[in-house]
């Protein structure tokens, strides 16, 4: 008896271990690339673009390894559920060798990632110098370097050129305060075109109005969010971006917005006079712009003489344990070096990171990254989610204090001193 | 010694018995070995991870009960959570059985071309969840969803149904009808398989159609009654699609499924620990609504084997 259920066990434990036999074996040997034999290696790169941004990187991987023809990148685009990939894909032994990030906090956190400091200043690894500080600034974490930033852009705003002329109202200049900017809003909005589209659970874009009312949202240590977070300054400015909608009716209502097919949509389509983003949709504004597509952009506003912005940044990060660390880095210097920020540059798809490269492409001049180039110098503030590896829990209490302002059932000081309530609460599970 | 005798018969015979079960398990090996791998292991995994504070990457720390007792006690989503869920599934299955019966006594009916029908009705369940739930965004669409159109056309101007938090969640019941054709399919079945002479004695006796369905139909059809009952609470409280694709559980929380939760709590803040507590406790809310339907179906449920009395 004892020995049929042995002999069962047996086959069940040896077809588990053929199961793990047919699991993704290891990469090459370690260290042969070591040895100057140039032998082939294989490395993955994952990114969360598709269709056209993808284009990008494929450029970049074909311009690589023509410099690098012994390294071999196969690029991954994971459109969907990017972050929840990328983190089983680490704990389970598959990370891609490189991939695209930009919550550093929490992926260093969770130790998934190797830091590059090693890299820095050495011949051949990271110069420092060459990128813009503030962007530098966003891929460390706790002063070590753990990304190479490849494309960063801050936010600025974008009008429609045909709608001001309609309805007789001047361009903003980049001297404009958010007075001028409440009123041609208004002056803007007539039937179904809006004057500006607000969004509901954007955290991300409120941060730079809190900073410019003078409020804050976390202490700069990442530990305090009670009596900053609700302080008077910050319900202010959500007060005053949920009056967007709520009281000027200048911006949709979010789930309108949203079911218009989000900002960009219902810019390009004529719906809204004025929208603030990133430098994202400029590739496929001067596509439009043939078909007669009018289209400008200006800094953000300034309030009391202060203007501060925000802005976004991802690097190219490598996975801790790589067996092709060096093929990995080689790969993470070019694309995020000068040579790679200058192709992506050229192609529109991001602001380089570097001003030589800014320069070089004259994009400082341009009539629409010109804005974007300008308010670098404004990205003074660490945004909230650099601060703490716990942000996403905090945040989505302050998404619903958000939500809940401008859909109007509470005022922004009562769903901010209950975000933080909430929040303190919810950080403290299971620990 | 005759008893002797026959237990040693017997003994010889559940040998052989045995040797022959044990080569059944031949037959089932494959998907044995699928079920240690896929199911059991990580089942044991989850519950033992759930006494531990777990970020998927960093070194696992027990932390005992911590995880069950903050759920009760300091998570809001939880409460908030299983209400919504509560609510769902309270509403969508009874009312959603009651839909799928209706449908499949129509599509019972002796009528040319019923197979077409059949088809037409029950294609809806085939299609993907995140496909339905896209295509549901632009039905529920306030301005110019077909929804809202149609409700137009009564001088009823409608909600904004998953941009409004009292109506999200009814937005989504009204949405969980969408598969009902999966249960239709089951009770036609059953209804096929109830005898017609009990209907043509029935007509004899001068039944009406009313009681035929009260005496006859309803009592026969119990059994996949109940087998649409427990499946539709198991599917119910399980939902998480919806909540994810449509309203990422919003507008404030007001369609945070309990699976949405869990999946956030596991993925977003990477509580790999909580998040198996999270789903033991939903398994044994499940576990207590499957027993309770269990326990009352002696009450209620009829097999044509059984013998009463």
């Amino acid at each position: 008896m004892f020995k049929k259920i042995f002999g069962f066990m047996l086959i069940i434990f040896l077809l588990i271990g053929l199961l793990a036999a047919c699991a993704p074996a290891e990469p090459n040997e370690p260290a042969t690339e070591r040895e100057e034999t140039q032998q082939e290696v294989n490395i993955r790169f994952t990114s969360w673009d598709t269709a056209e941004m993808l284009e990008a990187y494929e450029r970049l991987v074909e311009l690589f390894s023509e410099a690098y023809p012994h390294i071999n990148v196969s690029l991954e685009s994971m459109p969907d559920g990017y972050e929840e990939k990328i983190f089983t894909s680490v704990a389970a032994g598959t990370a891609p060798d490189v991939f695209l990030w930009w919550n550093f906090p929490q992926l260093v956190a969770a130790n998934a990632v190797e830091s590059l400091d090693a890299y820095i200043g050495v011949p051949g690894g990271i110069d420092p110098e060459l990128y813009y500080a503030e962007v530098l600034e966003h891929s460390k974490v706790d002063g070590k370097l753990y990304a190479i930033p490849n494309a960063a852009t801050p936010r600025a705003m974008y009008f429609n050129k045909t709608i001001f002329d309609e309805a007789g109202v001047p361009y903003p200049e980049d001297d404009w305060t958010y007075d001028d900017f409440v009123d041609k809003a208004i002056r803007l909005t007539e039937g179904d075109i809006y004057g500006f589209v607000a969004e509901a659970r954007n955290t991300y874009t409120l941060q730079q109005f809190i900073w410019t009312f003078g409020g804050q949202v976390i202490s700069e240590d990442g530990e305090t969010i009670d009596g900053i977070m609700n302080s008077e300054a910050s319900a202010q400015a959500l007060q005053w971006y949920a009056d967007l909608v709520n009281e000027h009716r200048v911006s949709p209502a979010p789930s309108v917005a949203m079911s218009l097919g989000g900002g960009t949509e219902m810019f390009m389509t004529g719906k809204v006079a004025m929208f603030e983003s990133g430098t994202w949709p400029i590739r496929e504004f001067r596509a439009m712009e043939a078909e007669g597509f009018r289209v400008g952009s200006v800094m953000m506003p300034s309030r009391n003489g202060k203007r501060v912005g925000i802005m976004h940044s991802s690097g190219l990060v490598i996975a801790r344990g790589t067996r092709n660390k060096d093929a990995a880095m080689a790969f993470v210097t070019f694309v995020g070096g000068e040579e790679g920020h200058r192709e992506s540059g050229r192609m529109g798809f991001a602001l380089p990171v570097m001003p030589s490269i800014v320069e070089e492409l004259g994009l400082a001049d341009d009539p629409l990254y010109g804005a974007f180039v300008r308010m670098v110098d404004y990205c003074t503030v660490t945004p909230a989610f650099m601060t703490t590896e716990h942000w996403s829990i905090i945040d989505a209490e302050f998404a619903n204090a958000m939500e809940a302002t401008i859909l109007g059932q509470m005022t922004a000081q009562e769903a901010l001193d209950q975000a933080v309530e909430r929040a303190a609460e919810a950080l403290e599970i299971g620990r | 010694m005759k008893a002797k005798l026959k237990s040693k018969d017997l003994t010889i015979k559940r040998g052989n018995r045995r040797k022959s079960n044990f080569q059944g398990y031949w037959f089932v090996m494959l998907w044995l070995v699928g079920f240690v791998a896929f199911s059991l292991g990580p089942l044991v995994f989850s519950f033992i991870m759930s006494f531990f504070r777990w970020g998927l990457l960093d070194a696992p720390v027990f932390v005992g009960f911590r995880n069950y007792i903050d759920m009760f006690t300091r998570d809001r989503l939880f409460w908030v959570s299983l209400r919504v869920t509560l609510i769902y599934s309270g509403v969508s299955v009874p009312l959603g059985m009651v839909l799928s019966l209706m449908l499949a006594m129509l599509l019972n009916q002796k009528i040319k071309s019923m197979h077409f029908f059949r088809t037409i009705f029950y294609l809806p369940s085939v299609v993907s969840g995140v496909a339905v739930s896209v295509l549901w965004m632009w039905i529920l669409q306030a301005d110019f969803g077909i929804l809202n159109y149609f409700l137009s056309l009564f001088g009823i101007s409608g909600p904004d149904w998953l941009g409004d938090p009292q109506w999200a969640l009814t937005a989504l019941i009204i949405m969980s009808f969408w598969g009902i054709g999966g249960g239709m399919i089951i009770y036609l079945a059953g209804l096929q398989n109830i005898p017609p002479q009990f209907y043509e004695a029935s007509d004899i006796d001068g039944a009406s159609k009313w009681s035929q369905f009260w005496y006859i139909t309803l009592p026969m059809l119990t059994p996949t009654i109940f087998f649409n009952l427990v499946t539709g609470i198991i599917f119910s409280f399980r939902t998480f699609t919806q909540g994810y694709v449509m309203t990422g559980g919003g507008p404030l929380d007001a369609t945070m499924f309990f699976a949405l939760h869990l999946f956030n709590q596991a993925f977003l803040h990477l509580r790999m620990g909580y998040a198996s507590a999270l789903a033991w406790v939903l398994f044994v809310v499940i576990m207590i609504f499957t027993s309770l339907v269990f326990k009352s179906s002696p009450f209620w449920v009829y097999y044509e084997a059984e013998r009463r009395g």
